[in-house]
């Protein structure tokens, strides 16, 4: 193992002694973990198919300028010019690979184009990189699998770098373009890839080459990288595909909000999710990824979540089940304030007595909760809608929906900040706002087509040419100055509103109570929503364990407290508050020196450290043993980069690094 | 014997300037004369010596072969290509005999050319821009100037930008120079095809033949006037030349189509335009068409962005590569107080020093440890920062765009944990950086 980087752990058969639980008992909510499964599974796949399309058409606006670009280049070749896009791509891999692949089957669905892509890892020089271009370019595996480098076409026998193989090909199939791309334009050698755009440059005249280049950054990175000669003779177009912002919000918005979750990330980890993406990788993979692990959390963890299933029958698992239900705070609470009122005493009785009833009402429940978050969703939609037709658009519909969800929206500054607003519409922007709101909201459309329907009336008698005005309209008001008695006076002065503007305003306003009403019916908070613990899932801490994982600290952690992961009956087991960090010789020698070297401080001498060692260690053991001991842990130390020699001072080491880097 | 006057006047006609060249090279290489085994012509860029070459072996009706270093990846793929041209041209008929024999050694090739020259009686091979073959042996330039020696009909031709005597390893080659054109000379060439005042016939005064005649006359007088303010400096040789010619001509013509000026009025237009010959935005080679480039700088207000931290681990690296690591704690511990010594010696009283250093950020960027860079991104980070693989893992994605580099030899073990570091971008991007994501990088640079 010593002269291996890595090996492979293979685990013996038996069993640790740390025994996880193998079968389910057979009294507790693990008897429902089958049903639990598929219902993930199915509702995960439903899921998985929404979220599929939205990455699917994602880039098809792109893709589709791009197919133009190659499809009119024929035309456009200027004399000794590469015709050439640049695909801004972001950074992150998985985006540029599932969109190159897109691109390829695009491009090749024509049959007249021969399409070769290329990432920086498969190539690593010029010959290695032709090959490749060649092969792919040709698709064929067949005709290269003769003895050596060589391919013979057509009685010639070619080099199998030599593009003259490509040449002959495109000639026999009457190739329109050959299009080169290469996936990760930066990160290619920029000599490499000088050498390659030659090339194809001089071969353009025989071979129809259009290059794709795929960036992450900038063009202008790009030009500053590659020599004069080469810049001069490409002839590019940029395109652009879509970014991992705006691609993350439309992903969340298909899992979350259009369509009816049957699960509900929750605003704490909702965000978090976010965030993270947001701010470190920008891989809208990643967000698909964390949704599953929710699913997959959810239904595992948490018993009650079998009741999102649909078909559910009452049976015998369902016991515990109902007795968890009983137990739940959001039921609690719902039973307690029903037996303030005696009249619904009897329903509360029958609930906590008759398991069947309960099951009954539950199923129920849990339906009319997502209707509720659905109708909240709708809010959500509502607010940002209103809020991009009075020109605001900073918050994305996502923040709205999580605000929403934890119940917050209803106050929040900004939602105020929009009434106000609102009630200064003049009337061309409310006939929007409404016609915009009506398919947003199905069930209140009634309301909305009686306050159009009258809004037009007025309209119609209007030949002012102008649009109606609100009397809160700031600029109706004046301001006018008075000096009374040496003292200046500001009196606020309405310009005289005509009649049709005072009949407008009724009407702006039986919009904004209509609206106010809306939204404070649904805008609730979701805590008190009966069941919420099934219909929503928000629990932070596994979602860290799985998607950030702290290798440095998983190590430090380890020789810290090796017991902890040794699990041996030599170690003491420390029962008190500091029973952490004790030094014992049983302890793996470098984990002993690792604590030894945290207590000293940025110069360690070297032989002190010694004499502390030794002093820990067996008593009986040999001197010359504990020498090794202690030498073979320093060399560990200092290979995981803790310690290393320095020539400050002679026979000392220095500490690097420092605990949680 | 007296070369091929009609020849010589047509190829004088078809490059002008260069008759001395083409008349020596005519005269060395004439079908019924003995002509030197070996011929080597010189130039730099763009002074028309393969063209010429091409054109006047074709003119005098010998057999012969271009090979161009450039199209051939490997020493052996120059070989291969070699063989497979000259049997192209001796023997086409019988593509079969080319198809059967492989061309590994320069010995192959000489033995090969041995047995197809047989028959013939003046052969030429010419190599163009042999002195840039990738991945060539040491002996293949002094070995295929030889060729000739063993081979009797074979004249090999050189093709090279700069002649060292120390690349060919012999002496008294006859070398053919081609100088690169003055100013007259290259006026002249781009003289020969005028670019067009009117790119639709103008529909005023001017019929077609005045309309040529005066873009002809217009265009002569512009060039000579781009060649005296921009391009004597910086694009002296022919193509760039013509490249910043057109990039100009359209802007300048504008008020002759549109009709503010005649186009006998040059000197007036020409102080009119004059901002188009004091900027050096025309000598700034763009990748992207023009018209295209300006619709993108209307649109890119969604750029692509790095992520935030992304960003930050640019900046942390670009301080790491230029701060000199004992001036860290001045700049990063947070526990000192505010008045921090900006720009090192500034204080009052001081002297400047006598010896003058370069400043570090004029000089290459030096490589730095990984826990350095991580200290610095905690010092600049206005918030814990957790340590988890994200960062990591954005670490690699920055060295996979090659925005960070690892420094020393690129095969040496990643799990190292003394491998250094080194960011690989200038400091305007990092400037930038910075500002986007609220790090003012002047705060913590030691010298700018």
């Amino acid at each position: 193992m010593e002269h291996q980087k890595t090996y492979l752990y293979a685990p013996d058969s038996s069993r640790p002694t740390k025994r996880g639980r193998t079968e389910a008992p057979e009294w507790e909510l693990q008897s429902s973990w089958k049903m639990r499964e598929e219902t993930c599974h199915r509702l995960w796949s439903e899921q998985q198919k929404r979220i599929q399309k939205v990455l699917d058409d994602a880039n098809s606006d792109t893709l589709s300028d791009i197919l133009d670009f190659l499809e009119k280049v024929e035309h456009q070749r200027q004399r000794s010019k590469i015709p050439c896009g640049f695909i801004l791509a972001g950074s992150s891999v998985t985006t540029q690979t599932s969109f190159f692949n897109q691109l390829s089957e695009k491009v090749l669905a024509s049959g007249k184009n021969s399409f070769a892509s290329i990432s920086s890892g498969e190539a690593p020089n010029l010959k290695g990189f032709l090959k490749l271009l060649i092969r792919r370019a040709i698709a064929k595996k067949d005709a290269f699998d003769g003895d050596d480098e060589t391919i013979t076409t057509k009685g010639r026998r070619l080099l199998d770098y030599d593009l003259g193989v490509l040449h002959e090909w495109v000639k026999e199939k009457e190739i329109q373009e050959v299009v080169v791309t290469f996936q990760d334009g930066e990160a290619f050698d920029a000599s490499l890839l000088a050498d390659v755009l030659e090339l194809t440059h001089l071969w353009s005249n025989r071979i129809p080459f259009v290059v794709l280049i795929g960036l992450a950054t900038s063009v202008e990175n790009l030009h500053r990288r590659l020599p004069q000669s080469i810049v001069r003779v490409l002839q590019g177009r940029q395109f652009d595909i879509v970014q991992a912002e705006v691609l993350l919000e439309r992903l969340y918005c298909c899992s979350m909000i259009d369509s009816e979750p049957s699960l509900c990330i929750g605003p704490r980890l909702g965000t978090a999710i976010l965030e993270r993406i947001r701010l470190h990788t920008q891989n809208p993979q990643d967000f698909v990824d964390e949704l599953q692990y929710a699913y997959m959390t959810h239904f595992f963890s948490n018993g009650l979540s079998v009741f999102l299933s649909e078909d559910l029958e009452w049976g015998d698992w369902a016991r515990e089940h109902v007795e968890a239900l009983r137990n739940l705070p959001s039921f609690r609470r719902f039973a307690e304030e029903k037996v303030k009122y005696p009249p619904s005493h009897f329903s509360v009785r029958q609930l906590l007595d008759r398991d069947d009833l309960l099951f009954n009402w539950a199923r129920d429940t849990v339906a009319k909760s997502h209707k509720t978050m659905h109708l909240m969703a709708e809010a959500a939609k509502v607010v940002h809608a209103c809020r991009s037709l009075v020109g605001k658009s900073n918050l994305l519909l996502s923040d709205l929906f999580m605000e929403a969800l934890s119940g917050q929206l209803h106050d929040a500054s900004h939602v105020r900040e929009l009434f106000l607003t609102i009630k200064r519409a003049p009337s061309d922007q409310l006939s929007r706002l409404i016609s915009t709101l009506l398919p947003l909201v199905p069930d209140e459309a009634s309301t909305l087509e009686q306050i159009q329907e009258k809004l037009d009336a007025l309209e119609a008698e209007n030949d002012s040419g102008h649009p109606l005005k609100s009397e809160h309209d700031v600029q109706n008001q004046t301001l006018r100055a008075t000096v009374v008695a040496r003292r200046v006076e500001l009196s606020k002065l309405k310009a005289s509103l005509s009649k049709a503007d005072a009949e407008y305003t009724d009407i702006l306003l039986q919009f904004h109570e209509w609206l106010e009403g809306y939204l404070s019916d649904l805008l609730i908070d979701p805590e008190d929503v009966l069941l919420s613990e099934i219909t929503i899932y928000d629990r932070k801490a596994p979602h860290k364990l799985a998607f950030e994982p702290k290798p440095r600290h998983a190590i430090e952690r380890a020789l810290f407290a090796p017991h902890d992961y040794l699990n041996c009956d030599c170690c003491p087991v420390g029962t008190g508050p500091d029973s952490e960090g004790t030094l014992s010789f049983t302890q793996p020698p470098t984990s002993i020196l690792y604590q030894l070297h945290l207590e000293s401080g940025p110069l360690i001498n070297v032989s002190d450290l010694f004499s502390a060692f030794r002093a820990i260690m067996d008593e009986e053991a040999e001197e010359k043993q504990i020498l090794y001991l202690f030498q073979r842990a320093l060399a560990e130390l200092k290979y995981l980069g803790m310690v290393k020699s320095t020539r400050k001072k002679t026979d000392h080491i220095a500490k690097v690094s420092w605990r949680g880097l | 014997m007296p070369p091929d006057y009609q020849l010589l006047g047509h190829l004088n006609a078809q490059f002008p300037c260069r008759e001395l060249q083409i008349r020596s090279l005519a005269t060395l290489l004439q079908p019924t004369a003995p002509s030197p085994s070996c011929l080597v012509v010189h130039g730099t860029e763009a002074v028309g010596k393969s063209a010429i070459v091409q054109a006047l072996l074709e003119g005098l009706e010998i057999p012969h072969a271009l090979i161009s270093s450039r199209e051939c990846i490997t020493g052996r793929h120059l070989l291969e290509h070699t063989l497979a041209a000259c049997t192209t041209v001796i023997a086409p008929s019988d593509p079969e005999s080319a198809g059967s024999t492989r061309c590994e050694s320069l010995n192959t090739l000489q033995v090969c050319l041995q047995r197809l020259l047989q028959t013939q009686d003046k052969f030429v091979l010419v190599f163009d821009g042999i002195d840039r073959q990738r991945e060539a042996y040491s002996s293949l330039i002094p070995a295929l100037m030889r060729m000739g020696e063993t081979v009797p009909a074979l004249i090999v031709l050189l093709i090279v930008s700069s002649p060292s005597p120390r690349i060919f390893h012999s002496t008294g080659v006859p070398h053919i120079h081609f100088p690169s054109y003055v100013k007259e000379e290259l006026i002249r060439i781009l003289s020969l095809s005028p670019l067009p005042i009117w790119e639709e016939p103008p529909d005023t005064d001017y019929d077609p033949e005045t309309a040529t005649e005066e873009s002809a006359w217009v265009w002569t007088r512009f060039c000579s006037a781009v060649w005296d303010t921009i391009a004597k400096g910086a694009a002296r040789d022919l193509n760039s030349f013509r490249d910043v010619c057109e990039r100009l001509w359209r802007p300048f013509v504008a008020p002759i189509v549109s009709g503010s000026y005649g186009t006998r009025d040059f000197s007036r237009l020409l102080v009119a335009k004059r901002t188009l010959f004091q900027g050096e935005e025309a000598l700034i080679n763009n990748m992207l068409v023009a018209e295209e480039s300006q619709a993108i700088k209307a649109v890119e207000i969604g750029n692509h962005e790095l992520p935030y931290y992304s960003k930050l681990l640019l900046c942390a690296a670009y301080l790491a590569s230029y701060n000199s690591p004992r001036q860290d704690q001045i700049y990063f511990v947070k526990s000192s107080d505010k008045k921090r010594k900006r720009r090192g010696g500034a204080q009052a009283g001081t002297k400047p020093t006598k010896h003058r250093k370069i400043p570090r950020s004029m000089l290459a960027p030096s490589p730095f440890p990984l826990d350095r860079l991580l200290a610095i991104l905690h010092a600049l980070t206005p918030h814990p920062l957790p340590q988890t693989s994200d960062l990591l893992t954005q670490l690699t994605t920055l060295v996979s765009l090659r925005l960070i580099l690892r420094a020393g030899t690129s095969g040496s073990d990643v799990l190292d944990g003394t491998t250094k570091w080194r960011i690989n971008c200038s400091s305007d991007y990092v400037v930038a950086l910075g500002r986007a994501v609220g790090v003012e990088m002047r705060d913590y640079l030691a010298d700018n």
